[in-house]
C-alpha cells in the first residue's frame, strides 16, 4: 500500500488505447477504486503498446479557466451534478456536489485533458469515462450503456433504458447457456477503428463488478422492452437508427460537430450488424429466444 | 420561406436523416426520401415557395402538375411541421 500511494502518473490499457493520468491525489484515487487494477500497465509494458498515441488526462491544476461554462448537457448522478459545453470553443465538463464536496473541472484542449485535481470515487469514475469518450470521438470508439455478453466469440450488445432489465437478461444467458460470459454490464467500449465492430470490455461496469480487458467482434444489437410474452424481430435501418443511438454518450448528441461523429460510428456498425428488438419476460425462454434468433440455435 | 440552414441531413446506414433535439429526453430524427431529399438541397439557401418546389418536381418527375403541386404543398407542410423552416 504504501509504495503505490505516492504514484504520480498511472497508465491504463482500456479501449485498445492507453490512457495516461497525471497527479498525485487523482492518482491514488482512480488506484483505490474498482475495476481499473487490471486495465493498469507498467511503464515497462510500453514497448507492448508501441506506437499507440497516449491519451493524456491531467487532473492537478488548482484552477481552470474562468470563462464561464456554455452548457449545452446536464446530468445528475449520486447526489452529483454534472455537466458538459464549451468554455469559448474548448470542449469543458464540470461536477459539482455540495454533499460530497466536489468541484471539478476539465476542459480537452491540445489533444489533452486538463483537469482539477479529484478524490471523490463516483465522480472519478464518470470523469474518466467522460474523458475517455472525448478521446474516443476523434477516432471512433465509445462508452455504449449496455449489458454485454459474449458467446461463441462474438458479443451481444442488450440495450434498454435503465430498469428494463438488460441485467437480468444477459444474467440468463450466462447462467443458462455454456459458454456464454458477461464481458460488462454498463459501459464497455464499442469501437469501429479497426473497420469491424468491436466491443471490449472496461472499467465501467455499472452495480456488476465485472472488469475484462478482452474484446470480441460485435454479433448483435438488441434493443430490450419489457412485455407480457416474448417476441423478437430484426429492425429496419431506421429503427436500428433509434434502436442504437440513444445508448452512446447522450452529451455528445447536444454539439453537432460531436453528434456527427457518433453517427459516424452508428453507420459504421448498422452496415455490418443486425440490430433487433426484443419484447420480453425475464425469463429463460426469453433468452432462448434471442440466442435463437442471433446465432440461428 | 427558407429552410432552417442550422439543420443537417446525414447519411446514417443508408438514411437520409436530420436530428432534432427537443430537449434532454426528446430527439426527434427525420428521414428524407429521395425526392425530399432532392427538393432540400434544390432550395436550400434560398428563399422559396410552394411554386419552385412544384417547378423542381416538374423539371424532374414525370407526374403532371396537380400531383407535382399536391406533393410539394405536403412537404412543404412537413418541413413546417418537424421545425425545419425558418
Amino acid at each position: 500500500m504504501a509504495c503505490s500511494s505516492n504514484k504520480r502518473t498511472v497508465r491504463y490499457f482500456i479501449g485498445g488505447h492507453v490512457m495516461v493520468v497525471n497527479g498525485g491525489d487523482s492518482v491514488r484515487c482512480v488506484r483505490e477504486m474498482n475495476g481499473f487494477d487490471v486495465f493498469e500497465i507498467g511503464e515497462n509494458s510500453i514497448e507492448k503498446h508501441d506506437g499507440i498515441e497516449p491519451w493524456i488526462v491531467n487532473l492537478d491544476e488548482k484552477v481552470l479557466s474562468l470563462t464561464p461554462l456554455k452548457k449545452v448537457y446536464e446530468v445528475e448522478s449520486d447526489g452529483i451534478t454534472s455537466r458538459f459545453g464549451f468554455r469559448g470553443d474548448i470542449p469543458a465538463f464540470e461536477m459539482e456536489s455540495e454533499e460530497r464536496n466536489v468541484r471539478f473541472n476539465m476542459e480537452y484542449r491540445g489533444g489533452q485533458i486538463f483537469g482539477t485535481s479529484l478524490n471523490d470515487a463516483d465522480a472519478m469514475r464518470f470523469a474518466l469515462w467522460f474523458a475517455f469518450n472525448l478521446f474516443g470521438s476523434e477516432v471512433g470508439a465509445y462508452g455504449v450503456h449496455t449489458s454485454c455478453v459474449v458467446y461463441e466469440g462474438q458479443a451481444v450488445m442488450f440495450l434498454g433504458e435503465s430498469g428494463t432489465g438488460k441485467s437480468t437478461h444477459t444474467r440468463l444467458w450466462y447462467n443458462n447457456f455454456e459458454g456464454a460470459s458477461l464481458l460488462n454490464d454498463d459501459s464497455p467500449i464499442v469501437s469501429t477503428e479497426s473497420g469491424k465492430p468491436m466491443v471490449f470490455g472496461s472499467p465501467w461496469s455499472g452495480k456488476t463488478p465485472c472488469y475484462k480487458t478482452q474484446s470480441y467482434p460485435l454479433k448483435a444489437v438488441v434493443r430490450l422492452a419489457q412485455a407480457p410474452e416474448n417476441k423478437m424481430r430484426r429492425l429496419n435501418p431506421l429503427e436500428s437508427i433509434t434502436a442504437l443511438f440513444p445508448s452512446f454518450p447522450p452529451a455528445f448528441a447536444k454539439v453537432d460537430e460531436l453528434n456527427g461523429k457518433v453517427l459516424d460510428s452508428v453507420s459504421e456498425i448498422l452496415m455490418q450488424v443486425p440490430v433487433y428488438k426484443l419484447d420480453c419476460l425475464p425469463d429463460v425462454e426469453a433468452a432462448e429466444l434471442s440466442r435463437k434468433t442471433i446465432f440461428g440455435k | 420561406m427558407r429552410i432552417n440552414e442550422k439543420i443537417k441531413i446525414r447519411n446514417v446506414a443508408g438514411e437520409q436523416i436530420a436530428m432534432l433535439h427537443e430537449n434532454n429526453l426528446m430527439t426527434r430524427i427525420v428521414a428524407f426520401n429521395e425526392t425530399a431529399l432532392y427538393l432540400w438541397n434544390s432550395l436550400s439557401d434560398k428563399d422559396f415557395t410552394v411554386d419552385d418546389a412544384t417547378g423542381l418536381l416538374l423539371e424532374r418527375y414525370d407526374v403532371d402538375e396537380a400531383t407535382a403541386r399536391n406533393d410539394a404543398a405536403k412537404w412543404v407542410k412537413n418541413l413546417e411541421d418537424n421545425g425545419l423552416l425558418i
